[in-house]
């Protein structure tokens, strides 16, 4: 596993996981792209200091 | 927030995002270290628990299903119209701060977050939303999110002036919004909740809105070495 700062085309692929755990936890899952990235943009928040991603052995995003 | 994808629990990607979480924190002066978790999720429970943080409160996602929703008369003296954004956001905003101020959960948002977290987003619907004003002064306002893939209207925030709570300002408000989501063919509204906020519980359930699921706010003081 590798953990790195994330890109913004890692959007999509995080959003998959933000989905599967809020199915896994809540049944359902409305989260969107767009709500990922109203946060990605907020002027308190640096994508390159302020987040993390989790690679798996396939280079797939698993946390 | 740390999220673990469900099929890979258990291989300590919640403990290295946990710690990586806490050092920047630290680096950015926070005096507590703060975690979401969805009721349920029991491995991160179990995690944060471990790590030395307690529950500090729950939020609950209050829903109410739509059918036919007559719009209430305003209230006498108030007139409603939908926000604009650029006209209406320092106004928005300094009556945000006024009218939450007193609740536990309460934590200042600078003007550009205000706007960029509320009067920016991508989903944000004017026509479901609404201003309420008494003369030139507004006294409360209701913003409003669409989300036609899920039939939902997300209300995002509820503002009341303290002088004018307690008056029914915010339970028109809310029925304004479920009349203007059930005419955009919104079949149910949402809201997120403080639990230690007894008050706007009680108004939420005053208007037929009931809890759906329960996300819990996981803490632990900032030990400086």
């Amino acid at each position: 596993m590798r953990f790195r700062a994330p890109l913004v085309e890692d959007g999509p692929a995080v959003v998959g996981v933000l989905r599967a755990r809020q199915r896994a936890d809540l049944g359902a899952s409305a989260y969107r792209l767009a709500d990922l990235e109203d946060e990605w943009r907020s002027p308190d928040f640096d994508l390159t200091r302020d987040a993390l991603v989790v690679e798996g052995d396939e280079h797939e995003i698993v946390g | 927030m740390i999220v673990v994808a469900p099929d890979h629990e258990g291989r300590g990607i919640g403990s290295g995002l946990l710690e990586w979480a806490e050092r920047r924190e630290r680096e950015l002066g926070r005096t507590c270290h703060r975690q979401w978790v969805a009721a349920g999720d029991q491995s991160a429970e179990a995690l944060l628990r471990r790590a030395g943080y307690t529950r500090v409160r729950s939020y609950w996602r209050m829903v109410r299903e739509l059918v036919d929703e007559p719009a209430p008369a305003p209230l006498p003296g108030l007139t409603l119209r939908p926000p604009e954004v650029d006209r209406d956001a320092e106004a928005l905003h300094a009556l945000d701060a006024a009218s939450f101020a007193a609740t536990a959960d309460y934590r200042p948002e600078s003007f550009e977050e205000f706007r960029a977290e509320h009067l920016l987003a991508h989903d944000l619907d004017p026509a479901l939303s609404a201003v309420a004003e008494d003369g030139e002064r507004i006294v409360g306002f209701l913003l409003a999110r669409n989300r036609p893939d899920e039939g939902v209207g997300f209300i995002d925030l509820l503002a009341v002036a303290p002088d004018r709570q307690r008056q029914g300002l915010g339970a028109m408000l809310l029925r304004t919004a479920f009349a203007a989501c059930a005419a955009s063919g919104l079949r149910e509204a949402q809201l997120g909740v403080a639990s230690d906020n007894p008050r706007a519980l009680s108004l939420y359930e005053r208007v037929g809105m009931s809890p759906r699921f329960r996300s819990d706010i996981y803490e632990r003081p900032v030990l400086r070495s």
